[in-house]
């Protein structure tokens, strides 16, 4: 069980571009952290300089109170598992696991009855004899995840060990993951830029790009109450509308949209009106025939099938809106609807600095 | 189409061993059959017994065969006028001399080429730009020189000389070699390991090198094959037994009963075995190629 501290860790790798820019984040014992974001936000950068793999061009990172920031990784206690799973090839899955207790000093036959016991708990006792390269993708990845889970280090590193697998596999492995986590209690930093699995595994979702942290909040905050506009666009499938406009006497008018539309009181931003943009998930976008009275008129441009439900594109005065409605509901291409837009999912944010407004 | 393919290997495989076929079958042979104007291919055991049964004098029978001797072989093993020892003091110089040269080159290229493949290097492309313009030159050209500077440090004449000289030659090629080999290793490796407690050191030792083996041992059969081969500097550097074969049979050149061409080729037999038997011991790595499943790039 062990804390982590960021203190203003910086990465610069050639002179003016930062990888990671003073970036700030305490992680809890026992905490499952998930840094989130596009790729070359400086999620992995970040990952790596915990483990030591990078050393940060500034800032200070601890373990347990401990000063690791210039210590190699074999000084650190730290379990990582890769993206390409990096099991030596030229092992068996039962030596790869082994590898990490070998430089420990684990004598031999405690060494065997800990490799038996994780692969037991990880359910891959079958594989221990075989080389890695005779296993699919996502029974390397078990035997990566035993390599790192034989031993109980002060903190797991996991730099996207799913992004390689197919979807049916993600989801067994993330479930198991977060079991794993759970019966162990270690402290974990976790690295994808799939939404799905950090709403799924976090305590706490990090929300990074460009080499900042955006928002570090509970799955459910970051989705409902999104920091600023990245956050609420780039957390959710699809992701948050947006229309831009003006606010004025409870009426909000966009720019195409000259009459407007009055927004229910409960929904009004605490700072008054003025230029500002309206931001609303696509689920509280409600679809209604064109005789409706809704807020907007449009026209289906765009009908997205995602299985349980589906994400119809429409094109309004005040742009297109993506709307989410059950998968039998009607509404097909070419239809004109009206549209809802549902006061308690609206959110208010800045029409400069994109920051979320109470 | 697979008799076409059957029938081109067979043709190809008949011309690419007709010269061994022959060097082993003059090895079989009296001198005077080798230089005999009729080309005497086939061994007879009962070459006496064909004559008397009636075959004409010079009939095709009677002039293609010869009566096949071990003779040659045996030759191999006295000091012929000149020399300073046996074929078979020779070979084992050649042994001596290949093995540690290109363990050495092997060894010291892995090790650079490592450097230049994982660290950051100022200037790595010019040094490497540098490591291959060793090699520009005939080695042939700085012959005088190198023998000057080898009078001076005593190294003539022995086998460490040679040692010295062919390691640094076949250096370079090692390190461009083993660089692009090592280059195809992922990082990832040596972070896992380092990561699991170990030293880079280690790491290289235990995780690199088992999976650099392919590289290592296409670089060793291009040493070998240069260093075994080498005639030049063997012969100007080193007058002594301590030098390799091919200096011996330069040597055989000399001889006042003309060219012993049995002996010729039963030691040009004997010679190119080993590098033969080398080749086939390292195929499995060869032709194994890079077949890393385990990291996806």
């Amino acid at each position: 069980m062990s804390r982590v501290e960021l203190t203003g860790v910086t990465k610069s790798y050639t002179a003016g571009t930062l990888a990671v820019d003073r970036v700030d984040l305490s992680i809890g014992s026992g905490e499952f952290v998930v840094l989130l974001g596009p790729s070359g936000c400086g999620k992995t950068t970040t990952l790596r300089m915990v483990a030591g793999l990078e050393l940060p061009s500034g800032g200070k990172i601890t373990i347990d109170g401990e000063d690791v920031t210039r210590k190699g990784p074999a000084e650190r206690d730290v379990g990582f598992v890769f993206q390409f799973y990096a099991l030596y090839p030229h092992f068996t899955c039962a030596e790869n696991i082994a590898f990490p207790l070998e430089c420990a000093g684990v004598e031999r036959r405690e060494r065997a009855e800990r490799v038996a016991r994780v692969a037991l708990r990880l359910g891959i006792l079958d594989l221990l004899p075989r080389r890695p390269r005779e296993l699919s993708g996502g029974d390397q990845q078990r035997v990566a995840l035993a390599r790192a889970m034989v031993r109980k280090p002060a903190v797991y590193l996991m730099d996207e060990p799913l992004g390689t697998l197919d979807a049916e596999r993600r989801a067994e492995l993330c479930e198991f993951i977060r079991e794993q986590q759970l019966s162990t209690g270690v402290t974990t930093l976790y690295v994808t830029h799939d939404q799905e699995e950090a709403m799924r595994l976090a305590d706490r979702v990090v929300v990074m790009s460009a080499g900042k942290i955006l928002q570090a909040a509970p799955p459910l905050e970051v989705y409902d109450q999104p920091a600023n506009r990245f956050v609420a666009h780039f957390v959710g499938s699809p992701g948050m509308n947006f229309v831009e406009g003006e606010l004025a006497g409870g009426r909000f008018r966009s720019g195409h949209y000259g009459e407007g539309f009055a927004c229910a009181p409960g929904s009004l931003p605490s700072g008054g009106g003025g230029r500002l943009v309206l931001g609303i998930r696509p689920e509280f976008v409600k679809l209604g025939p064109a005789s409706d009275s809704g807020h907007v008129r449009g026209r289906i441009v765009a009908d997205e099938d995602l299985g349980s439900s589906r994400a119809l594109h429409v094109d309004t005065p005040c742009g297109r809106l993506v709307a989410r409605v059950a998968a039998e509901s009607p509404g097909r291409r070419g239809d004109e609807v009206s549209l809802t837009l549902e006061a308690r999912g609206i959110r208010w944010f800045d029409p400069g600095d994109g920051a979320s407004l109470p | 189409m697979q008799l076409l393919r059957g029938l081109f290997l067979l043709v190809y495989g008949l011309l690419a061993t007709l010269p061994l076929c022959w060097m082993a079958l003059s090895s079989l042979k009296s001198r005077d059959d080798t230089i005999s104007p009729y080309a005497r291919f086939v061994p007879s055991l009962v070459q006496e017994a064909a004559r008397s049964v009636g075959a004409p004098l010079g009939s095709a029978a009677a002039v293609s065969t010869f009566t096949p001797t071990v003779a040659a072989y045996g030759a191999l093993s006295s000091v012929h006028a000149g020399a300073q020892g046996s074929f078979w003091s020779y070979l084992r110089s050649s042994v001596l001399i290949g093995v540690l040269s290109t363990a050495a080159s092997v060894l010291l290229g892995t090790c650079c080429a490592y450097g230049f493949s994982r660290y950051r290097i100022p200037g790595a492309k010019d040094w490497l730009f540098f490591v291959l313009s060793t090699r520009f030159m005939p080695p042939l050209a700085v012959v005088v020189p190198v023998l000057m500077m080898y009078r001076e440090l005593s190294l003539t004449g022995t086998a460490l000389g040679l040692i010295l000289l062919y390691t640094v030659f076949n250096l370079s090629l090692a390190v461009w070699l083993m660089k692009g080999f090592l280059d195809e290793i992922p990082r990832a490796y040596e972070e896992a390991a380092e990561v699991d407690g170990y030293s880079r050191l280690h790491a290289f030792v235990h995780i690199i090198l088992p999976q650099a083996r392919t590289g290592m041992a296409v670089t060793a059969v291009f040493c070998l094959i240069s260093a075994w081969n080498e005639y030049g500097f063997a012969m100007t550097l080193n007058s002594s037994a301590n030098t390799t074969v091919p200096a011996y049979f330069a040597g055989l050149q000399g001889n006042i009963d003309g060219m012993p061409w049995p002996q010729i080729a039963a030691g040009g037999l004997l010679f190119v075995t080993p590098i033969v038997l080398f080749t086939v011991l390292v195929r499995k790595h060869l032709l194994r190629g890079m077949t890393f499943g385990t990291i996806k790039q």
